[in-house]
């Protein structure tokens, strides 16, 4: 009964992904004065993506045609763990497995970059892996202010050690800094421009330059799932409160568009920041963190 | 008694290896496959001999030679024989890639390289089974010495000498921090036998400086901060086998003896031992790590990368000797698995890589990353092994890389049972915010490794007329790319090994660890709780891939169309591909003021001042140890000589003067006037 | 006994006022002849065989061989000669005075009512006054016969100490000072041969 429970779930992740990320999209729209897509537009970009024909450079080798793959099937397995990790009783569900099968996706397609052979590539894909080093310690601390008194990583464990908390100072601390991490790990405003294709101003998206067709919407599809999972995660285990005790999930998924929203609000207020200021910002995230630690 | 008669035989058949290559000596074919098939079935017999020591129990073998100081044996128990099995497997590869590639060495002394190649593994061998002080320091300084004449190998080039001589020197300075703690130990304990050291209760003071001796001594073997300035320089001097085998298990030989001590002569210390060592093993990660990335010299790299996981290893060994001082047997066991473990995978991982770096070396005749590229397509196996190592490196899942570390962040999570309050919450974070920061780098080092190395077009003409590499050197790879994977795949072998190894110490419980299914890996300890299942990855990867796959052919064949990578316009050359100075810089700004770069630009002005200018880009890095740690104490040295220099004046009669006064003062003195 | 005693002091006193080459090598040889003969005289004495034969070997070998050698180099030296030692040989008595006085100090200070107090002092000052002729001349040969006056000392102190020491040590001392001799002996010719003086205190030119 939990496996198919977790099965449906981790359904339900992969196939709402892309609504979250247009539902971003169109809000951001709207606050800009602009109409913008409709929220299932992303659906209607993969349906177009996966009809089109591909084209390959000559210059690259079997990891370009398997990074896409191995990529999704991390963000396939991270979903899977993420729901798995709604019961606690087993030992699928641990946090450290989670974020670095998103890192082993993250590891081929860098290298699929670097695989084209052009400047834009490999600039993507070095900042790309910039990004990622910082990142990682943020994550880690933010993440820690809770695993460290539950003693665990297990997601399921470290949920239910929040519990219902009261509003505290650590917990807007812990959770200011994971928002920045999700920023940054979901390549949004102020961090890196998700819109844009030019090549000097995304991290992201410079790396999958030379993806088109069928490999691109597996990209672009498992990008709008890891960015669902940690939005998740950052609900799961920063916004604490159940609202229907009822039914959790319709808690979590208020709680998901409300994320949704804040993030659209915050990409329209701030701008993209240099890149050699993110240090900074990321910095900002382990001192929130640190703070939070010490005021637990 | 299996076990007893495998170790006379490894001993007989390294020892025939050694001999051997002077009768063979002018026939260059014979020399490689009588010599490296007697350290191949060597190997093989190290392996077989720890597993019967790890099936049947300890054995204890006596030389019959009764020396003044005692009879010198060997003993093998679950510590030596894991260590042995280490040395064996790693062994087995380099032996079969020897095979290959020893034809680059036809006409460059080859029976002498392989004569001491036998001797390197005949004296790492000894080591590990040692059960007397003088045994244990004799087989030391023969390892140190045999590998200093290896890694001096080609001379010719002045580079590998000053690489030889510096690590002679250290590798001395660590030694006698050795022999210190040794001497001391067994003068308290009145015996030079191992077995009567253990557990000897010595006064506090001298525990404290045998441990600080132990810390130094090995730590300069191993590659700790500060100690590790060797390293950089010696692996990529010496032949790439017997890199591979250096960072593979000599390394480990480092860490076997502070486990000896730290566990068996030592016993359970005081909390600040097990701090100092976490303090300095995860600087050590994170410095070896950074210097790695900036590397673009392919051996330096790996080096460096070594560095980086002894310092992993070492954070393990720390967090096992806290959780010791502090009474929590079952969170000990899970660091000193952690940290044991992730010996292993580093042995197979780095030595797998150091062997993919030679077969480069010998397609390309380079180790500079910057002219090499596009080898995938030619070098096709030796990129999918070098792949698995990057990956396993990386600490990915589902190799056994992401194994260890998960033991290592488990070990650092439950740190704050050990350090009540605040202080332990805050050190444990950031410890693992930092590990967190090293899997990061050393992911990053991987990808620009292999991706400047293997992918993309080829930017010199040597790399363009690469070839594939001979089946031996493939075949040497492909097990333990192999390896890498099952041990990835199945936690629960290593971990009964493990299991039996630490058993026997006190303040280690690793029971807790192993009774589980095949596939999983978990533990409990006071309210907490940690578990990962390898099957579970490996299944939700696979179908991941599967639903992929199946994605992308639901929808009919995909119509390919071939294009050019888009360069604005322009036809693409390798001149247009990203470099591996350029990938590392941006992190070189981030740490510049750890890595403390110099940038130089210059322009060539000779060609027309219309159509670009030809420019050059010189980065200088400032080796902070070297030039903070080690060349004042050099200059201090030198000084204190110059001074010294006066009393030697070149009168012989001033000289037999000394002499004369010293006798005469000694007499008067000695007889009490 | 004593007569030998009295005869070996006078020798080592002597020996610091020499100049001419042949004069240091001829009374070397009588010290040597005089040292065999308290071998033998002790000898008899104790009644031990091995004395009689480290007498003779010190017979063949400190009277014998190397005072050949020495004085067939010193044949070949003609124009050699200790003319300026860094002490005069005034001053070098003084100081072998004062070693006397010294060793039979340290004697009385160490043994005190010893019976052989004579030959131990005059041992130990033999010694004392090789180490002076070594710190004190400036010609090989020269150091050469103050290196075997030291181990005729030092042989004397073994002799008179416990009576005739064990074969074994007694040997392993005097093939030492042979390998010594033989060494500076040749250093000595292969200085001649190059037609550079023998005056070891041109040696300092060598150092960098």
């Amino acid at each position: 009964m939990d496996a198919i429970i977790s099965m449906i779930q981790s359904l339900g992740i992969m196939l709402l992904a892309p609504l979250v990320a247009g539902i971003i999209k169109t809000v951001k729209a709207r606050l800009q004065n602009r109409r913008g897509p409709s929220v299932l537009q992303p659906y209607f970009d993969l349906m177009k993506l996966l009809g089109k024909d591909s084209v390959v450079s000559p210059t690259v080798s079997w990891i370009f045609h398997v990074a896409p793959y191995v990529y999704f099937a991390g963000a396939f397995a991270a979903a899977a763990i993420l729901s798995v990790a709604f019961f606690p009783r087993n030992n699928f569900g641990d946090l450290f497995t989670l974020i670095y099968v998103l890192a082993l996706g993250r590891f081929f397609l860098v290298m699929a970059s670097l695989d084209g052979g052009s400047a834009f590539g490999g600039m993507g894909g070095a900042r790309e892996m910039f990004i990622g080093i910082l990142v990682e310690p943020a994550m880690l601390l933010s993440i820690l202010t809770i695993a460290i008194k539950a003693q665990t990583t297990n997601v399921g464990m470290m949920v239910e050690s929040v519990g219902n908390p009261l509003l505290s100072l650590h917990y807007v601390f812990a959770s200011l800094a994971f928002y920045i991490v999700l920023l940054t790990e979901t390549g949004r405003i102020p961090v890196d421009n998700p819109d844009t294709h030019l090549e000097l101003t995304m991290i992201h998206e410079g790396m999958v330059l030379e993806y088109s067709g069928r490999k691109l919407a597996l990209i672009f599809w498992a990008s709008a799932v890891k960015q669902l999972i940690l939005i998740v995660l950052f609900v799961l285990l920063f916004l604490p409160g159940s609202i229907f005790s009822g039914a959790p999930i319709i808690g979590i998924i208020l709680k998901v568009l409300l994320v949704a929203l804040f993030i659209a609000g915050t990409e329209t207020i701030t701008n993209k920041m240099r890149l050699f200021n993110v240090p900074k910002f990321l910095a900002l995230s382990c001192l929130l963190s640190l703070l939070a630690l010490v005021a637990q | 008694m299996l076990a007893g008669e495998l170790y006379y035989l490894m001993l007989l058949l390294f020892g025939t290896g050694i001999v051997s290559v002077f009768f063979t000596r002018n026939s260059a074919k014979y020399t490689n496959y009588i010599a490296h098939s007697m350290a191949l079935m060597g190997c093989v017999t190290a392996i077989l001999c720890a597993t019967f020591v790890f099936l049947e129990g300890e054995v204890m073998v006596a030389l019959p030679v009764s020396l003044p100081f005692g009879v010198i044996g060997g003993s093998i128990d679950y510590l030596s024989a894991y260590f042995l099995l280490i040395v064996g497997v790693v062994g087995v590869a380099t032996s079969i890639y020897a095979y290959g590639y020893s034809r680059e060495y036809d006409h460059c002394r080859l029976p002498l390289m392989a004569g001491l190649y036998n001797a390197f593994l005949l004296s790492m061998v000894l080591v590990l089974t040692a059960n007397h002080v003088i045994g244990f320091i004799i087989a030391w300084e023969v390892m140190s010495l045999v590998s200093f004449f290896l890694v001096n190998h080609e001379h010719e080039k002045s580079v590998n000498n000053r690489a030889a001589y510096i690590y002679i020197v250290m590798t001395h300075i660590g030694t006698v921090f050795i022999i210190i703690a040794f001497l001391l130990l067994s003068l308290g304990a009145g015996s030079m036998d191992f077995s009567q050291l253990r557990g000897y209760l010595v006064s506090e003071t001298l525990r404290n400086i045998i441990f600080i001796s132990v810390l130094i001594g090995f730590g300069t073997k191993a590659g700790m901060i500060p100690f590790h300035i060797w390293l950089p320089r010696a692996h990529p001097a010496a032949p790439s086998h017997i890199s591979a085998l250096m960072s593979g298990v000599m390394l480990k030989t480092a860490i076997y003896g502070m486990c000896r001590f730290f566990l068996e002569f030592l016993g359970i210390g005081p909390i600040w031992w097990g701090t100092l060592i976490l303090v300095l093993a995860i600087i050590t990660a994170v410095i070896g790590v950074l210097y790695a990335v900036i590397e673009h010299d392919l051996k330096r790299l790996l080096a460096y990368s070594s560095v980086e996981n002894i310092g992993i290893i070492l954070v393990g060994i720390g967090a096992g000797m806290v959780f010791m001082s502090s009474n929590q047997p079952i969170l000990a066991g899970v660091a000193f698995s952690a940290a044991l473990y992730h010996a292993f995978n580093h042995a197979l991982f780095k030595s797998l890589y150091f062997m993919g770096a030679g077969a480069v070396m010998q397609a390309t005749h380079t180790k500079n990353m910057e002219q090499l590229g596009g080898l995938i397509k030619r070098m096709p196996y030796t990129a999918v092994f070098c792949l698995v190592s990057s990956v396993a490196i990386a600490s990915l899942p589902p190799l056994n890389g992401f194994v260890s570390e998960w033991l290592t962040f488990q070990a650092l999570l439950f740190l704050p049972q050990a350090f009540l309050g605040l202080t332990g919450s805050f050190f444990s974070a950031v410890l693992i915010a930092l590990l967190g920061l090293t899997g990061a780098l050393a992911a990053a080092c991987f990808v620009e490794a292999f991706g400047i190395t293997f992918l993309a077009k080829p930017r010199s003409k040597s790399a363009a007329q690469a070839v594939e590499v001979s089946a031996p050197m493939l075949i040497s790879m492909g097990v333990v790319a192999g390896l890498c994977v099952l041990l990835g795949i199945w936690p629960q072998m290593m971990l009964l090994v493990l299991n039996q190894t630490l058993m026997s110490f006190p303040g280690i419980d690793t029971v807790g660890l192993v009774n589980h299914e095949w596939y999983a890996l978990a533990f409990t300890a006071n309210q907490g709780s940690g578990g990962i299942s390898t099957l579970g990855i490996i299944l939700l990867l696979v179908s991941g891939f599967l639903v992929a796959l199946l994605l992308h052919y639901r929808f009919g064949k995909e119509k390919v169309r071939i294009g050019e990578t888009w360069t604005c316009g322009i036809v693409p050359n390798s001149h247009m591909e990203y470099t591996a100075t350029g990938f590392s810089k941006s992190i070189r700004m981030v740490f510049k003021n750890i890595v403390h770069p110099h940038y130089e630009t210059l322009v060539n002005a000779n060609n027309n001042k219309y159509h670009g200018q030809k420019l050059s880009y010189h980065v200088r890095i400032r080796y902070v140890f070297v030039s903070v740690v080690y060349r004042p104490i050099n200059e201090m040295i030198i000084r204190i000589a110059k001074f010294m220099k006066s009393i030697q004046t070149g009168s012989v009669q001033l000289y037999v003067g000394y002499i004369m006064a010293v006798t005469v003062i000694i007499l008067i003195w000695s007889t009490g006037w | 006994m004593s007569i030998l005693t009295i005869l070996l002091l006078f020798t080592s006193l002597g020996l610091t006022r020499v100049s001419k080459l042949k004069t240091g090598v001829n009374i070397i040889l009588i010290q040597s002849f005089m040292v065999g003969l308290a071998c033998a005289v002790v000898g008899i004495e104790a009644g031990a065989m091995h004395m009689y034969i480290a007498a003779i070997l010190t017979a063949v070998i400190k009277v014998g061989l190397i005072p050949y050698a020495l004085l067939s180099i010193v044949e070949k030296l003609e124009h050699e000669s200790e003319d300026h030692p860094i002490l005069n040989s005034n001053s070098t008595s003084i100081a072998a005075c004062i070693a006397v006085v010294l060793a039979y100090s340290l004697i009385d200070q160490t043994l005190p009512g010893a019976g052989s107090r004579d030959a131990l002092a005059t041992a130990v000052a033999m010694t004392l006054i090789g180490l002076l002729l070594i710190m004190t001349r400036r010609q090989a040969v020269m150091q050469i016969v103050g290196l075997i006056t030291m181990e005729n000392g030092i042989y004397l102190v073994g002799l008179s100490v416990t009576k005739g020491l064990p074969l074994i040590i007694e040997m392993g001392v005097f093939f030492d000072v042979l390998v010594a001799v033989v060494v500076l002996g040749i250093l000595t010719y292969r200085l001649k041969l190059a037609g550079i003086s023998t005056d070891t205190s041109m040696l300092k030119k060598l150092k960098g």
